[in-house]
């Protein structure tokens, strides 16, 4: 039997030595960082064309609305973008780049003084083909959207490093900060909004937008829930009040940040375990969660707040909280206490 | 709170000494400003920015420019990554996405028009020039369909020391892919294509 006992554990270490080997090697998670620093939150940077490197007017179009899929979809405090004739950051656009033998496009950044993005210029012969910018060129297959590489460019000015993808590359429609660009049609060449872990950066970065903006599903932030009843004994049927607080207890910029507009319940603890009385109201204040029930016997109470599907926060609960039945019920009880939530 | 006003208040000494050797450098060249320089060894940010300087008016004041020129790392560029263990001897990759010394490039995932053969299942190295040494690498082959790369798979990733790549068991065309961490936040991609014999 013991013999029996100790293959079964030698199999079983085997195969998770062999499962963790099969592993892909590549992390996944938020998108690594440049150096040099971060700009101030919600600052509006301002961008020009350089002299000598104008884009031609379809280009200026494509990289303004970058700006915008950038402004609309950072979901956090990362700075904004916006054209004046009279800013000091540039971008260029012609045959003049600093971007290396093969890039495409490429950008420098000083926080909080100065970033540049460098365009280069349609027609271009590498060694391994010829550049085709699709708003230039009429958008054939094997094109490269300005739109889309600007909105590149500007994670990089933010402080975006490239995505580090799977092998297989299946993720990534994550980021589109990414290391190699895909040209028309293939997934992504077109893609107009931050990926879910360019976001997550920029939120473990530069904060979340607000209290009710959604954590990126690229992190797992845990959560603190407190709890508290207006009163801790009652008379048997009297109404007791709790309010809930939810917050984040990430690191950084993701610590002590409060969280609106999520669904907590407060639960009751009964011989069977904790069971779901009723689901808070999300009251005035930030992060706040309020709900009232009838209080018929002493009993735990505690808040509860589970990892929702559409977002990166973990799931957590209060400490219980007791409420004191002081005086006995003389009618015939009910079985279960009722409540309200708000 | 906007861009402008940042610009004026950091790094003042440093922005005007760049400044102006920035307009040393102009004065110097004889060549029109607007066209790109015949040596293409120019110092790439440079050459990036000075077509903008003569265009803008004084009191524009291009400290993005200096800003440009300024070449802080002395090294602009990756160094040169040579796979070896193909018939050709070492094959210098084509560079390809980096970052290095706060300068970011986008390349696509390259695919050379021509490349070199390997035996199915090689064993295969990849060296940098510069003797630098990478602080950790990744390497992914894709099979070659009609020139462009498809559906990349893992093909083996470390640490230091040395980079060691298996050939792919399957002949046909493939396209390597090597990316490698440098420290300081220096990373950069490297791309060969390779025929493999069955």
């Amino acid at each position: 039997m013991i013999t029996r006992l100790h293959a079964f554990a030698g199999v079983a270490l085997a195969l998770i030595i062999v499962g963790a080997l099969a592993a892909p090697a590549a992390a996944h998670g938020p998108d690594p960082i440049l150096g040099g620093g971060l700009y101030a939150q919600n600052l509006d940077l301002k961008y020009r064309w350089a002299g000598g490197g104008t884009p031609p007017a379809a280009m200026k179009s494509a990289i303004n609305d970058a700006a915008d899929d950038s402004n609309a979809t950072r979901k956090s405090k990362a700075p904004t973008f916006d054209y004046a004739a009279s800013a000091d950051n540039v971008v260029y656009y012609g045959s003049d780049v600093p971007c290396g033998v093969n890039g495409l496009a490429c950008m420098r950044r000083d926080p909080p003084d100065w970033f540049g993005v460098w365009f280069r210029e349609n027609g271009h012969r590498f060694d391994w083909g010829t550049l085709r910018w699709c708003e230039l060129a009429g958008g054939p297959d094997g094109c490269y959207q300005v739109e889309n590489v600007m909105l590149d460019e500007l994670g990089h000015v933010l402080v975006l490093d490239h995505h580090d993808n799977f092998g297989d590359d299946s993720d990534y429609g994550d980021a589109v900060v990414q290391t190699y660009s895909r040209t028309k049609p293939k997934a992504g060449w077109n893609a107009h909004a931050y990926g879910r872990c360019d976001v997550a950066t920029l939120q473990q970065q530069y904060d979340v937008a607000n209290s009710s903006t959604l954590y990126s599903t690229c992190l797992d932030v845990p959560t603190e829930l407190s709890v508290s009843p207006s009163r801790s004994s009652v008379v048997a049927g009297g109404m007791v009040t709790f309010t809930a607080t939810l917050g984040t207890d990430g690191t950084g910029k993701l610590s002590n940040n409060l969280v609106s507009g999520r669904t907590v319940v407060l639960q009751q603890r009964l011989s069977s375990g904790w069971s779901d009385i009723l689901t808070m109201n999300a009251a005035s204040e930030a992060g706040t969660y309020t709900g009232s029930v009838s209080v018929w016997a002493t009993r735990d109470y505690r808040a509860l707040f589970r990892k929702p599907a559409n977002e990166g926060l973990k799931s957590s609960s209060s400490p219980a909280r007791t409420v004191t039945v002081t005086a006995p019920c003389r009618q015939p009880c009910p079985q279960l206490e009722g409540g309200s939530g708000g | 709170m906007t861009s402008p006003t940042a610009v004026s208040s950091g790094g003042g000494a440093h922005r005007w000494l760049a400044l102006g050797a920035l307009v040393v450098v102009v004065a110097a060249c004889s060549g029109p400003a607007g066209s790109p320089s015949a040596a293409s060894g120019t110092p790439a940010p440079a050459s990036a920015e000075v077509p903008a300087t003569p265009a803008a008016p004084a009191s524009e004041a291009p400290s993005a420019s200096a800003e440009a020129t300024a070449d802080p790392g002395g090294s602009s560029e990756p160094p040169a990554a040579l796979l070896i263990g193909t018939d050709a001897g070492p094959v210098a990759g084509d560079l390809g996405t980096f970052s290095w010394d706060g300068l970011v490039s986008d390349s696509p995932w390259i695919v050379q028009r021509s490349g070199n053969a390997a035996a199915a299942g090689a064993r295969l190295r990849v060296r940098f020039d510069d003797s630098m040494d990478q602080t950790r690498w990744t390497a992914r082959w894709a099979p070659i369909r009609r020139g462009e790369a498809g559906t990349p798979r893992a093909a083996g990733s470390g640490d230091e020391g040395r980079i060691l790549i298996e050939a792919p068991a399957e002949a046909g065309s493939w396209s390597l892919q090597l990316e490698a961490r440098f420290g300081d936040g220096r990373r950069a991609a490297w791309y060969w294509r390779v025929a493999v014999d069955g």
